[in-house]
């Protein structure tokens, strides 16, 4: 986890996410919110995440439609990971980049106003 | 929370296991049925995602194998014969091996197992497919139509009968923490067939708002398949039941008509968006419906039977509780509390009877195990043998049953070793090849009738009696009736096998079987005739816990004989008693002879006889005897109590039990007093008749 601005957050998170780790980025999301107007979470080190950690991703951009500050998603998706997006219904051709799977996610979870730039 | 997941998944899977023993033993009996084929596909199919969803990583990779072979099965690849049905059955209890633990061995031979299996069905699978083009060909000739002889049109015809279902799958918000992985469950109703996935997110709150562990979503998933319905089903078997689930099958069949929806979006009556509402709400409503009858229509629940144990020990207590209560009323001479008492005691034999009731259990279970002990059995001694059963949904306690199944396991181990003749032997004396075990149950008053018969070669008395001499277990002048010879197969040490085999003939089945059954409080009849058959009945008493007795005083000392064992009563005057205590211990009862026991002298009662006393006769191994006693007090309600392991070897006594008044009654042994007393009147008949014989 790093900062790259005063008012951008980036979480950088790594290895495999799942449900035993959710209340854990639950804070670390809750944390970001509140320190800065703009959150991203670059998931170019992940290789792996469960139905909650999703979950925590789509609610997080909701708390960003909610509060008027933005969300984005960020880096190379490793396959497994599109894989768990493909299954569960949240994206529909497998992808590597995260902008694509943040425009199919996005429009999935929050409907197609939560998705601009 | 995971380790309760886990366990509740192996009891259900090996209830699954139970029944696919059963359905593979029908499979091999009719290998063409398709619903029996589907149904061990099935029950493979849903070991495999359940264990997987419970990291059994171990018998989810075992099974997935399997369950592609059976899959080849349910092509019609090829038809399942006896060496398939065999590794069916091996695999079978590899799964069940697996389920108790895993270890490196037990991996190596499942991979063995499965290469096995794969190269049978592969061997199957090239002679039909051989078969079929020799049929193709030979129909070429005949300018038949090949394609519906063939084996390869089964999958055809299958592939025609796609349907789609939707699916709305909700599960509840603890779906994380109780082990279930939707993902899973998300991946296999894919791998089904083609699937759209929809997932509905309306239910995730903002992050504020959110609890990481819960589950906030849901998915509409319509699927195209043609595995059918119950396939579908069996993705969720173990999803909880509170999970919201609806699947509901759109196109079930072409001639069916199209569906209001679709006609009126065909018709431009309505939008597609007013469409999917209207279906929303219908579905809402459907929704509050089914929850609503959810509610009354969990019709059975699983109890621990550790709790019920304890039910059925509160009841006893009860019981004996009720008879003080019953007695210190009538002493006390209260109406008011008589009512109460009476009214106790009425409430008191419902909930008795109810109690007992639920630790009842349909007999049929312990039944379809021996259908593999027959086969197994039968197959090595290469005989072929036919189980037949009747009355498999009659109903005996729980504990009762389970003490049953070694008993019945070694009569029918006999069944098979001694009773039915090789194939050969059979045709020779004109039976059929195979040869028929019969085994059935029924209620008859407070006990159940097992019945075993075979139609084999019956017991061969004279070498039963030759055995008996040799082993010493007779003498070898004595004169035996058909009864008693057959009883003697009973004795302790006994085997009339000429040679040891592993199924029997080690001597030790049929004693353990008496004995076995005589502690159960039942007994054992054996009827048999030489070249058609043998017929073994057990009596067993319903229930353990409680018997209605007759209670019987002695001096100051309280017995109970079990009622059902009871026949009737009758008076003996002294001056009787003394004039027959000369010669033997009989007297005349429903014109033929009795011999009867003075409980008095078995027991060393003190004092002194009433001038008239009581003869309880009672029934014990097919012949009566009677108990003299001084009073018979009356029918008795008891609990049993088992006696302390001090009194293991009291001879005559099977328990005791508390009395209103505190005071404890020993509960009479029947059937050993009246084999004592038997057999002590045929050494003084033997005796006597040495005597004269002398003179």
């Amino acid at each position: 986890m790093s900062t790259s601005s005063v008012s951008v957050k980036v979480l950088t998170w790594e290895g495999t996410l799942s449900i035993e780790r959710a209340a854990e980025l639950k804070n670390e999301l809750m944390n970001a919110f509140e320190a800065s107007s703009q959150v991203v979470v670059s998931l170019s080190l992940v290789e792996n995440l469960d139905l909650s950690i999703i979950q925590l991703l789509a609610s997080a951009s909701l708390e960003a439609l909610r509060t008027g500050k933005s969300f984005h998603l960020t880096g190379t998706i490793h396959p497994e990971v599109a894989q768990v997006f493909l299954v569960s219904g949240f994206l529909e051709r497998s992808t590597d980049n995260a902008r694509n799977l943040e425009i199919e996610f996005l429009k999935r979870v929050a409907g197609k106003g939560a998705v601009e730039k | 929370m995971i380790e309760k997941f886990k366990e509740a998944f192996r009891e259900e899977a090996t209830e699954l296991l139970t029944n696919l023993e059963s359905t593979v033993l029908e499979l091999e009996r009719s290998p063409t049925d398709e619903e029996t084929i589907s149904s061990v596909f099935r029950t493979m199919h849903t070991i495999k995602g359940s264990s997987a969803m419970f990291g059994f990583e171990e018998i989810a990779r075992f099974t997935h194998e399997i369950e592609s072979i059976m899959d080849l099965l349910r092509e019609g690849a090829f038809i399942a014969d006896r060496a398939f049905i065999d590794l069916t059955l091996s695999s079978r209890d590899m799964i069940n091996a697996m389920l108790a633990g895993s270890s490196p061995e037990l991996r190596n031979e499942s991979n063995a197992l499965v290469e096995e299996f794969k190269a049978h069905a592969q061997s199957l699978r090239d002679k039909k497919m051989e078969e079929t083009r020799a049929t193709a060909e030979a129909g070429d000739f005949l300018e038949a139509q090949p394609e519906q002889t063939s084996g390869v049109a089964a999958p055809l015809a299958m592939a025609a009968d796609q349907s789609t279902f939707r699916i709305r799958f909700t599960p509840c918000h603890d779906v994380f923490l109780n082990g279930t992985k939707p993902l899973l469950l998300l991946e296999e109703l894919r791998s089904l067939g083609t699937a759209s996935v929809r997932p509905i997110s309306s239910g995730v709150p903002p992050l504020s708002e959110l609890d990481p562990e819960k589950s906030y979503f849901g998915w509409d998933i319509s699927l195209s398949t043609d595995r059918g319905e119950d396939a579908v089903r069996d993705v969720f078997i173990f999803v909880s039941e509170d999970c919201g689930l609806e699947i509901t099958r759109i196109d079930a069949k072409e001639s069916e008509p199209k569906l209001l929806g679709e006609i009126l979006i065909e018709e431009k009556i309505a939008t597609q968006e007013q469409i999917q509402n209207a279906l929303e709400e219908q579905e809402r409503g459907k929704k509050t419906k089914e929850f609503r009858q959810m509610d009354s229509t969990a019709a059975s629940i699983r109890v621990a039977s550790d709790k019920l144990d304890g039910l059925v020990d509160l009841v006893g207590e009860l019981v004996t509780l009720q008879a003080r209560l019953s007695r210190t009323a009538g002493e006390l001479k209260d109406g008011g509390l008589t009512n109460i008492a009476e009214q106790f005691e009425r409430l008191m034999s419902q909930l008795r009877g109810n109690t007992m009731s639920i630790r009842m259990l349909p007999i049929g279970s312990t039944f379809s195990k021996f259908r593999r002990v027959v086969r197994d059995l039968s197959a090595e001694m290469g005989k072929e043998i036919e189980l037949v059963t009747a009355g498999a949904d009659t109903e005996l306690d729980k504990t009762v049953i389970e003490r049953l199944n070694d008993p019945l396991v070694h009569i029918i181990r006999n069944s098979i070793d001694h009773g039915i003749e090789a194939p050969e032997a059979r045709e020779a004396a004109g039976k059929a090849r195979a040869g028929t075990i019969t085994l059935s149950a029924m209620h008859s008053g407070a006990h159940v009738l097992i019945e075993i018969s075979d139609d084999g070669a019956g017991i061969n008395t004279d070498r039963v009696f030759a055995k008996a001499v040799e082993r010493g277990i007779v003498g070898a002048g004595t004169e035996l009736s058909k009864q008693e010879l057959f009883q003697l197969i009973f004795a302790p040490g006994f085997s009339t096998a000429q040679t040891v085999t592993s199924v029997s003939g080690r001597g030790v089945g049929m004693d353990v079987v008496k004995r076995e059954i005589d502690s159960l409080g039942g007994s054992v009849s054996v009827d048999s005739t030489r070249g058609s058959g043998t017929n073994i009945t057990l009596r067993i008493p319903l229930t353990l816990a409680i018997i209605e007795g007759l209670l019987v005083r002695i001096g100051n000392e309280h017995f109970v004989i079990p009622l059902s064992s009871v026949d009737g009563c009758l008076e003996i005057k002294r001056e009787d008693r003394c004039s027959s205590n000369e010669g033997r211990r009989l007297l005349s009862y429903r014109s033929e002879v009795l011999p009867y026991v003075g409980v008095r002298e078995l027991f060393d009662v003190p004092g002194e006889a009433p001038p008239i006393e009581q003869i309880v006769v009672v029934n014990a191994h097919e012949s009566r005897v009677g108990f003299v006693v001084d009073e018979v007090v009356g029918d008795y309600q008891t609990v049993i109590k088992p006696l302390g392991r001090m009194f293991k070897n009291a001879v005559g006594v099977s328990g005791a039990t508390i009395l209103g008044d505190g005071t404890v009654a020993l509960i009479i042994d029947v059937n050993r007093l009246a084999m004592n007393a038997q057999q002590a009147e045929t050494r003084r008949i033997k005796a006597e008749r040495g005597e004269r014989g002398d003179a």
